[in-house]
């Protein structure tokens, strides 16, 4: 079973400024499969993920991550973490190449070039994600689209069989959000586990195994898309769930009653 | 230079010493520059004449009160910050307190103020071999330990988070950046002045980011700015009988305007 798990919260409560920001979380994410955490702004999504990736830690409860205490599977290189870009200083000095290489930062030489093996490693991350032959090019002339794939690939450096996203499309425009996912579905093919916070509902409905939805830092729903598709757009909605009319083949939201084959 | 001055051992002092204070400050400015630390290069320098003063009326070394003083101060920054008072906060009250005190004891002292002045202002012709000796063992610790942590240096400057969770020790970097800079500025006080010995650190490495776009070619950059205003600015000072710390940081501000010119030149 514990070989099959790939990332498992359990009653996982997170407290940050006297304020419970997670409330007794329960997730369970087989190997090899694509789960998205949607909610509302400030539901916890984040905080879950950094809670999962060691950076926060929590008040009660545990996570383990590919079996592991979270620390210890990043040391052993088996978790590659994709933090929301939004946060970088797009004028720092550095090229495409030398971000990808960051992500080998923890395990590498202090200083003095990159071996052969390494430079391989950077480089055939950037050929995954599709950036090849813009190795040299300054990070902040890179579109959102190219920084996220960027970001990607420099957790993708250690070849780590779970990723772990934190809003991937996030500042990408319409056009490279579909190019993202299918970086993603493809990465999940070639076997890696994933698991992402986003917003971008009707895509991981369609292409996730399990999607999982946080309101108020607890989880209020969790499955397969196809079942949880009317708990899923509840917890979105928030205070409209009384609202909620569900009918068809697609999921979807109705606040008012409106013609279709359902109620 | 002329190299019959190296025959002098007032100029052979003030040459190392403004080598030395010229690598050290240029190589730890790239990180205080891109971490946005610029005014606690400022705070700790007039917190450090503070310290300078205090030792001075107190009958103890300036130069250790000095950097007792900034070191604590830059250890106790982190705890001044909070909710209601960010970092610049701190900072500014340091600086203010520190200032406030060097000039109340210079207030008290009569007659033998020049020493402090010195402090204030910076002689690097009355560096001494005891000064060098505290220039060469702080620059070799702050070189040896960018060298050591080079890389996790540059990825805790740029993304903390993502550094962290690769298992790097950001916090305690953080600190050890933070007391070698403070260190940096109080031995770099006695060369060009508490006054000046922030620019030492800022302005070489806001020209070397005009200069190049790969975080290597910045530090490098930067050093070399450094040893050229640093070299350039004491033979000016010998030439023409000039204060050398702000001819130092004259021609400092002179390179970097040049640079500004380049970028906007090329376009970029």
């Amino acid at each position: 079973m514990a070989e099959e798990v790939a990332v498992l919260a359990e009653d996982l409560w997170v407290e940050l400024g006297g304020r419970e920001v997670l409330k007794g979380v329960n997730l369970l994410v087989g190997r090899g499969e694509l789960w998205a955490i949607l909610g509302p702004n400030g539901a916890g999504k984040t905080t879950f993920l950094k809670a999962l990736v060691g950076l926060i830690r929590p008040s009660r409860g545990k996570v383990s991550v590919m079996g592991l205490e979270p620390s210890r599977a990043q040391r052993l290189g088996l978790l590659g973490y994709v933090p929301q870009v939004a946060g970088f200083d797009l004028d720092f000095p550095m090229n495409l190449f030398e971000f990808v290489s960051t992500g080998l930062f923890g395990s590498t030489r202090p200083f003095g070039p990159l071996g052969r093996r390494e430079r391989t490693r950077v480089l055939e991350a950037i050929e995954r994600v599709g950036l090849l032959g813009m190795e040299g090019r300054p990070i902040g002339s890179l579109s959102g689209g190219e920084l996220q794939r960027a970001t990607v690939a420099r957790a993708l450096v250690l070849d780590p069989p779970l990723l772990l996203l934190d809003e991937p499309t996030s500042g990408v425009d319409v056009g490279g959000v579909g190019s993202i996912y299918e970086l993603l579905s493809s990465l999940n093919v070639q076997g890696k586990t994933v698991l992402m916070a986003t917003h971008d509902v009707a895509t991981v409905m369609e292409r996730a195994s399990g999607v999982a939805c946080m309101e108020g830092g607890r989880l209020v729903a969790h499955g397969r898309p196809p079942e949880v598709a009317v708990p899923v757009m509840g917890c979105l909605l928030g205070g409209e769930g009384s609202l909620l009319f569900a009918h068809g083949e697609i999921p979807h939201m109705v606040v008012r009653r409106h013609r279709g084959d359902g109620p | 230079m002329s190299s019959d001055l190296w025959g002098y051992a007032f100029a052979r002092n003030a040459i190392l010493a403004s080598t030395l204070l010229g690598v050290m400050a240029s190589t730890l400015g790239v990180f205080v520059l891109l971490r946005r630390m610029s005014f606690v290069g400022a705070g700790v320098s007039h917190a450090a004449f503070g310290g300078a003063a205090l030792g001075y009326a107190l009958g103890l070394d300036p130069l250790l009160s000095a950097l007792v003083f900034s070191l604590t101060g830059a250890l106790l920054l982190p705890s001044a910050r909070g909710r209601l008072l960010k970092e610049d906060g701190g900072v500014g009250i340091f600086f203010s307190f520190g200032m406030a005190l060097g000039l109340l004891v210079l207030g008290f002292l009569r007659g033998t103020r020049v020493d402090l002045f010195g402090y204030l202002f910076g002689n690097v012709l009355a560096v001494d071999l005891g000064d060098l000796v505290w220039l060469l063992a702080t620059a070799s610790l702050s070189l040896g330990f960018v060298l050591a942590f080079y890389r996790k240096l540059l990825l805790s400057t740029f993304d903390p988070d993502f550094a962290r969770v690769i298992g790097v020790r950001v916090e305690a970097l953080d600190k050890a950046l933070l007391l070698l800079v403070s260190a940096c500025v109080v031995v770099g006080m006695k060369v060009v002045g508490a006054v000046l010995v922030s620019a030492m650190l800022v302005i070489p490495a806001a020209t070397a980011r005009y200069l190049t776009s790969s975080f290597s070619g910045m530090v490098i950059a930067s050093v070399v700015v450094g040893l050229i205003s640093s070299w350039a600015g004491l033979w000016l000072s010998f030439e023409l009988d000039l204060p050398s710390g702000p001819a130092v940081v004259l021609l400092s501000s002179l390179l970097f305007a040049a640079a500004r010119i380049y970028r906007s030149l090329m376009g970029r």
